[in-house]
């Protein structure tokens, strides 16, 4: 059984919808606002200030020295 | 100490001449670990599929070749162990889970392929983390494995299976994956040293991905000169393996006798003093490391990097995201055949923009050029590995604090090769250990500076001896 109030019952539905996460059990509702949460905790970690337009993505990973 | 114990814990720099020059049995040493695990795994649960018939058959081909003269290397005749997310061809490759029961590999890893060929004594699939990602789980299929210096106590993970059975003398070596320090984890919680080599040397073909650009093959062994001798028969060139690197072969037990007089090591004390503060018994050990370092002669500086919260966040929106891609299609359909603490995990990356990820591995670049210029004034650095020793595994609020609280996943960001070493137990009787990161592709002062500690240390000479006692 989900221990949520309504709002956040109703918050998570959503969510799983949006998700297509259509499966999930009850108690996964908590679950789901625990990753919201966590997932905000650590994208708000990442130091965007840093970074400038040419900063480009480790899209293809390489270290200096080695050929794929 | 008995024969038994002996060969149990015979490590593979003893054993490989003695098999060479037909001292040493493969045949008896595999029956005798065989009889071991018979007797012991059942207080462990190192391993999901044991199987003794291979070893046996691998064993005797061995001890066949051998005696006519085809001595293939140090691993000819060696028993080993590979995490159960790696390929074995015919026998099933299950992640630890209901998802996978079935899933049979049709043919071998590239790692499994190397051991092969270098004529090692295949025993059995290890336990894991769910996935490679959620542990320790009550819910799964199987039992999660258990710290054979307490049994009651949390492992490591996620190769879990490959720590306990290489440190409860089960085996001399096992194969793991780190993709956020799942490697170098276990080996600290169990006292058994781990290597996560430099990204793209040992392939990951054949091994199920938890985030493509994070994961990493390595080997656990019960000595650093072990580790050295099995990563130099599983690095190498792998072209089915897009991120393989085409280098020279390179002897990684090279440097090992060489003592650390003169070497310049960085000691990255922030990472544990200050960014997360360690447990104040895991602080001591590797502030003790560093003064014996020193006293053998290394030149130590401190150094400062990134803020490891910085390293951990980069790693995670990069993990979260690729596994997410990767268990979308199974969480959608059959979210329930998850372990709970695995399903939590995963919901993670669900959360996570393009944005973020892209972010994520912009800001990888930069802290990766920003890590690496650290080598041009220091040839390895020391850190924390774990910052607390084990807790019970029976208790999930503590497993979970622990699970976060690390510096390992720095250096799945940056690719850096990085080992962990035994460095004493805490009160409680558990283990303790350091971190040494080297340079890409330096592997080889990595495993000079662990020897040197290790022999002035000799904590890897100790082993558990729960199994034997009551």
């Amino acid at each position: 059984m989900s221990n949520l109030n309504a709002e956040d019952e109703a918050r998570a539905r959503d969510l799983a919808s949006r998700l297509g996460l259509v499966n999930l059990s009850e108690p996964d509702m908590q679950k789901l606002l625990n990753a919201d949460r966590i997932a905000q905790m650590r994208r708000s970690a990442l130091d965007t200030s840093v970074l400038t337009p040419a900063d480009e993505p480790a899209l293809v990973f390489r270290l200096p020295g080695g050929t794929p | 100490m008995s024969v038994a114990n002996d060969l149990a814990f015979l490590s593979i720099g003893e054993a490989a001449p003695l098999i060479r020059e037909k001292k040493l049995s493969p045949v008896d040493w595999t029956q005798a670990l065989i009889d071991r695990i018979s007797r012991y795994d059942t207080k462990l649960n190192a391993f999901l599929r044991f199987t003794p018939d291979i070893a046996l058959a691998d064993a005797r081909r061995a001890e066949a070749e051998i005696s006519a003269g085809h001595w293939r290397g140090p691993l000819h005749g060696v028993p080993y162990g590979l995490k159960d997310i790696i390929d074995y061809a015919g026998l099933p490759t299950t992640a630890h889970s209901a998802i996978l029961k079935d899933n049979v590999a049709t043919s071998d890893a590239s790692v499994t392929a190397r051991l092969r060929a270098a004529g090692g004594v295949f025993m059995g699939k290890l336990s894991t983390h769910e996935f490679a990602l959620g542990g320790p789980c009550f819910d799964l299929p199987w039992p999660p494995a258990r710290n054979p210096w307490n049994r009651d106590y949390f492992c490591g993970g996620s190769s879990s299976g490959s720590g306990v059975a290489t440190a409860a003398g089960f085996l001399p070596f096992a194969i793991g994956t780190d993709t956020g320090g799942s490697v170098r984890n276990p080996s600290t919680m169990c006292g058994v040293v781990g290597i996560k080599p430099t990204y793209g040397l040992v392939s990951r073909r054949g091994v199920f991905p938890l985030a493509y650009s994070l994961d990493h093959v390595g080997p656990l062994t019960r000595t650093v000169r072990d580790n050295a001798i099995v990563l130099n028969a599983i690095a190498g060139h792998d072209g089915s393996d897009p991120v393989s690197v085409a280098r020279p072969g390179v002897d990684h037990t090279a440097l090992l006798a060489r003592g650390v007089k003169g070497l310049r090591i960085g000691w990255l004390r922030h990472f544990y003093e200050e960014d997360i503060e360690a447990d104040p018994q895991m602080g001591a050990a590797v502030d003790a490391a560093v003064a014996t370092l020193r006293d053998l002669g290394a030149q130590v500086t401190e150094v400062s990097t990134i803020p490891l919260s910085r390293f951990q966040a980069c790693n995670r929106v990069i993990m979260g995201s690729e596994s997410y891609a990767i268990h979308e299609k199974w969480l959608r359909e059959r979210p329930q055949d998850y372990g709970d603490v695995t399903r939590q995990r995963l919901l993670y990356g669900a959360m996570y923009s393009a944005s973020d990820y892209i972010n994520a591995l912009r800001l990888r670049s930069r802290y990766t050029a920003e890590f690496h210029a650290l080598f041009s004034d220091v040839d390895v650095i020391v850190t924390a590995s774990a910052h607390d020793p084990a807790c019970r595994i029976d208790d999930p609020e503590a497993c979970e604090f622990i699970y976060s609280r690390q510096a390992r996943a720095p250096f799945n960001v940056t690719g850096s090769p990085a080992i962990a070493v035994p460095a004493g137990f805490s009160r409680e009787g558990l283990p303790l250990g350091i971190q040494i990161v080297g340079a890409p592709y330096d592997e080889a002062t990595v495993y000079r500076v662990g020897a040197a500690y290790e022999a002035a240390t000799s904590w890897t000479e100790r082993h558990p001896a729960c199994l034997t006692e009551g």
